[in-house]
């Protein structure tokens, strides 16, 4: 005779409270996608087809990489004149060069003569020379990119190898918050339209004065879209941090309170709008914890953080908040920023000044999601792995605002690729999730993802301003 | 000739600013070996042996060899603690900007 266990239901989670009802997506203009294979139609469904499509990531190659602004290194990679460092998207390889002036060229990677490229994938160094050179024939360029030397220019036809044609061509490019950006789209928008009022919460994080503290990739067997999306929503931690839920499960871990706002073009992030002459627009973030204040569930997810990403929160932070731990709830938070304020001063860190409008948890269209705190950022970047949809290339970065006296030091380079247990807790169990993920959207058993306006806004986000970049092209 | 060596800098970066021309390739990238020379004195005073070098020169150990491979560096990827003598042949003065020194400037000659 066998007995069935059944749940004690006298413990069961107290309900969680009536909410507004979820509303389908609103894509943020009125673009006509009618066109666009396998494009966003209700607000509610993502069509499977986009995470393994050729035809479709064919398309996201030469609408969207060939068409957006995307960052390509952080400023603190190539310091000197003569430094240089190599990007790959798909088939693009673009080489930025420290100038002479100090600026910042970035050239197709590509020799005129019969293409071959000039510098390695994933390289990063100096022309020690200060001449960039071809290894095929010995064509060389200064790193102005202005013709230098053609071997036995005898041989070629006049006027085929004048410098307007063989000095290497230029790709659009700026350097905003301390990183590189690009656009291959000479007539795209500007870098400002494309940000928009995200500016508002991107300048006050002060991540120009950051510096790289560690870098690591892997390769996934999953689209570029997907591994980016495990970082788009915060609906996923209940179940896949249940570290970083402080001890609950289910509808006691409530992320409601987590509100989004779209700025610019596709971009999206968590921090509400605040108007420093209307203080009544600032507001304090609900904690998630069910019974947790949110200043406790602060300091205790930022442990955990550390413990699990060693990126978010640091050692330098962790030191910090063990000055405060013990203090009531009411104080702690507080006391932890004007702890971690004097020890900046007292360091020479030149933190940013507090400031509610600050980003903490955001998405920068197409490919980087980040989370962040007062002098620390740990961002992702996500990019095909070639022409191979069911392939991408997934980067961690952490980067803080060292001290003073620390900021030339020589930036890390990227480690990997990383096997899945070599990552940070957090990141492994994200991971876990990711290799899950693209054989089920090839399988033919769903036919769309449904998913939750509510929650998975940054997603829809995304997907929306791919089709209208796919429109748009 | 002698050369002057500053503190931190190759032994190529100083010829060029010595306004000397040192064959190269590779502009000192560390992917050519053109400016490979052999050390005849101070064999002990030049820094250690970088990756770019241990890449390129391996394969003088598999040649003829005129020169001890051991005495075989790059003048791209060497400094220098005190007074070294090489041999290097094709080193010669040339004008001060050596990147003008294209040779072949547009003409039918």
């Amino acid at each position: 005779m066998t007995t069935q266990l059944k749940p004690d239901e006298a413990t069961a989670t107290i309900a969680a409270p009536p909410v507004e009802e979820a509303t389908p997506y609103v894509p943020r203009d009125d673009t006509d996608t009618s066109q666009v294979p396998f494009r966003l139609t209700d607000g509610v469904h993502i069509p499977v087809e986009r995470y393994y499509d050729q035809e479709f990531a064919e398309l996201e190659n030469t609408k969207v990489w060939l068409h957006t602004w995307q960052w390509i290194a952080r400023e603190e990679e190539i310091p000197e004149p003569g430094d240089y460092i190599e990007y790959r998207i798909v088939d693009r390889t673009v080489v930025a060069v420290r100038q002479s002036d100090k600026s910042i060229k970035v050239f197709n990677n590509v020799c005129p003569h019969r293409a071959t490229q000039l510098v390695e994938n994933t390289s990063c160094g100096t022309f020690g020379g200060n001449q960039i050179v071809c290894p095929f024939h010995g064509w060389r360029w200064n790193t102005d990119g202005s013709e230098s030397y053609i071997y036995a220019r005898r041989g070629f036809v006049p006027g085929s190898i004048d410098a307007d044609k063989v000095n290497l061509n230029e790709v659009r490019s700026a350097v905003k918050y301390g990183f590189i950006w690009i656009n291959f789209d000479d007539d795209a928008p500007s870098l400002e339209d494309f940000f928009g009022t995200y500016d508002n919460h991107l300048a006050p994080m002060a991540m120009d004065r950051m510096r790289l503290r560690w870098w690591k990739y892997t390769i996934v067997p999953a689209n570029w879209k997907i591994a980016l999306e495990a970082f788009l929503e915060s609906y996923h931690v209940m179940q896949t941090h249940p570290e970083l839920t402080l001890g609950v499960t289910g509808d006691d871990y409530d992320v409601d309170g987590i509100k989004y706002y779209h700025h610019g073009m596709g971009h999206v992030d968590s921090t509400a709008p605040f108007d420093p002459a209307d203080p009544s627009s600032f507001s304090m973030p609900a904690s998630p914890v069910r019974g947790m204040s949110v200043s406790r569930y602060i300091i205790d997810q930022n442990r955990v953080l550390f413990e699990g990403t060693d990126g978010f929160a640091t050692a330098r932070d962790e030191y910090i908040a063990d000055r405060v731990r013990d203090l009531p709830d009411d104080e702690v938070l507080g006391r932890f920023y004007q702890e971690l304020y004097e020890y900046a001063a007292e360091s020479d860190i030149p933190l940013p000044t507090i400031d509610p409008n600050a980003s903490g948890y955001g998405f920068v269209f197409p490919n980087l999601a980040f989370l962040g705190m007062p002098g620390n950022l740990l961002f992702y970047r996500v990019r095909p792995n070639g022409h191979d949809p069911n392939s991408s290339i997934f980067e961690a970065l952490a980067m803080q605002i060292p001290r003073q006296a620390d900021m030339d030091h020589a930036a890390p380079r990227p480690e990997g690729p990383l096997a899945i247990d070599d990552w940070p807790f957090v990141l492994r169990q994200d991971h876990e999730n990711v290799g899950r993920q693209q054989a089920g959207y090839r399988s033919g058993a769903i036919k769309h993802a449904t998913m939750s306006p509510t929650y998975e806004p940054m997603i829809f986000s995304l997907h929306s301003e791919i089709d209208r970049y796919i429109a748009t092209y | 000739m002698d050369i002057d060596v500053r503190a931190g800098e190759t032994l190529i970066q100083a010829a060029w600013r010595a306004g000397y021309h040192w064959p190269t390739l590779c502009y000192a990238m560390g992917t050519c070996t053109a400016c490979q020379c052999e050390v005849l004195d101070g064999l002990h005073l030049l820094s250690e042996r970088t990756a770019a070098e241990v890449a390129l020169l391996d394969d003088l150990n598999r040649r003829v060899r005129r020169s001890n491979p051991r005495r075989v560096r790059l003048a791209c990827q060497v400094t220098v603690a005190g007074d070294v003598t090489v041999r290097k042949h094709g080193v010669r003065r040339c004008s001060p900007t050596i990147y003008e020194e294209t040779g072949n400037a547009d003409s039918t000659a």
